[in-house]
């Protein structure tokens, strides 16, 4: 009864989370990403755009594919 | 500015409109989205072909060249009302997390049920090496080789000039030819300038028959159209050569016993002498044949199938499935 019980607890928690945009490409390390925005690198293209309008300088926006 | 992106949902693909069929892509843009360059492009030889660090720096340099340039010049780019990739419902089997370079199948899955898909469309992106010329991978926009007697030739392009405009679209890199190339008519003609030295000059490069077709064997989105001849069997000896007065080294097997039905149907037996397609004599064996056919045609089309049965020379047409 009580594997009965955490399972279906375990179950509609899985139920109960919302879908996630495509991140799964992104690089999963934490660390890699802190080392990349200390960098000078961006993740939202919406705000590097913002900032490119204010400060009048091009974009190089890189796209990977992580396999 | 540096952006890193993963995900292809948020971008209006009327300004991010590049060859999805990668791993790796660069975009070069001013603040309002008007496209410099393109950096990045592969091809069947592998996924770092194309492309190199030094390449890379190459294009920076070349992208922020133009950047301070009294007039800089952008790539053509779609305007309107923007495109998401979102705005399309996803084929079966694709979820709601679009890779880059499902993006295509997403696309292509829509005209084909609105039916526009045609197989033209299979041959996106053709590098320049289609029309004679190979850019260097570490001088982007640098010509390394030219073939003789070549469209490129005829132009007047030669090795070591450096392509400024391709089809009326600036190239600094690679992915720009292949972007200019992939706007360029099924026939006719496209303007070419470089400089070479300090010299400007330009040439009209005449688009051959064809000359869009590339393998597209390595590109996920196409898997459904890389074809296979379905006819397969021993090299001919030597002397099996000579009794039917062939050549040592042109494509000559027997189809074994097994006929697949896309050759079944076409009416091959099993023992017919198998010579190739559509009037060529290919100089290869029965296994590189199957690589030839993959590189040079698609799934739908139907070639003319050489050989040689009881002595008689048959053309059978057989459609690639």
């Amino acid at each position: 009864m009580l594997k009965l019980l955490v399972a279906s607890c375990v179950v509609i928690t899985i139920l109960s989370m919302p879908p996630r945009p495509a991140f799964a490409q992104r690089q999963s390390n934490p660390a890699q990403d802190r080392d990349s925005i200390a960098n000078g690198w961006r993740f939202d293209y919406a705000a590097a755009r913002e900032e490119a309008v204010r400060v009048k300088k091009p974009m190089m926006v890189v796209m990977r594919c992580v396999p | 500015m540096r952006v890193r992106l993963a995900a292809i949902e948020p971008l209006n693909l009327k300004v991010f409109d590049f060859d999805y069929d990668l791993t790796f892509q660069v975009m070069f843009l001013s603040p309002d989205e008007k496209v410099y360059s393109r950096y990045g492009g592969r091809c069947e030889q592998g996924p770092d072909a194309r492309q190199s660090l030094a390449g890379l720096r190459f294009t920076m340099e070349s992208v922020l060249a133009e950047h301070r340039s009294r007039s800089p010049r952008f790539a053509p780019r779609e305007t309107g009302k923007p495109f998401f990739i979102a705005d399309i419902a996803p084929p079966r089997g694709l979820g709601r997390c679009i890779h880059c370079h499902q993006a295509k199948e997403v696309i292509y899955d829509r005209m084909d049920r609105e039916g526009k898909w045609n197989l033209d469309m299979a041959f996106r992106y053709p590098p320049p090496d289609n029309l004679g010329f190979v850019l260097d991978v570490d001088r982007s926009n640098v010509v390394k080789d030219v073939d003789r007697g070549s469209p490129a030739t005829d132009a007047g392009v030669q090795p070591g000039d450096q392509i400024t405009v391709l089809n009326c679209v600036p190239v600094h890199s690679f992915g720009d030819a292949g972007f200019a190339l992939d706007r360029a008519p099924k026939r006719g003609s496209i303007t070419v300038s470089w400089f070479r030295g300090d010299r400007e000059m330009s040439g009209k490069i005449t688009l051959p028959d064809r000359w869009r077709r590339t393998d597209i064997s390595w590109r996920p989105s196409l898997q459904g159209l890389v074809a296979s001849p379905r006819v397969f069997g021993e090299d001919l000896t030597a002397q099996e050569r000579e009794e039917h007065g062939l050549t040592a080294t042109q494509l000559a097997f027997w189809q074994k016993s097994k006929v697949p039905s896309q050759a079944a149907k076409a009416g091959i037996r099993p023992g017919d002498l198998i010579l190739g397609f559509d009037n060529q004599t290919l100089e290869m064996d029965a296994y590189r044949f199957l690589l030839y056919v993959r590189s040079k045609y698609v799934t739908g089309e139907t070639v003319k199938v050489n050989l040689i049965r009881n002595g008689r020379r048959l053309n059978l047409p057989m459609t690639l499935e």
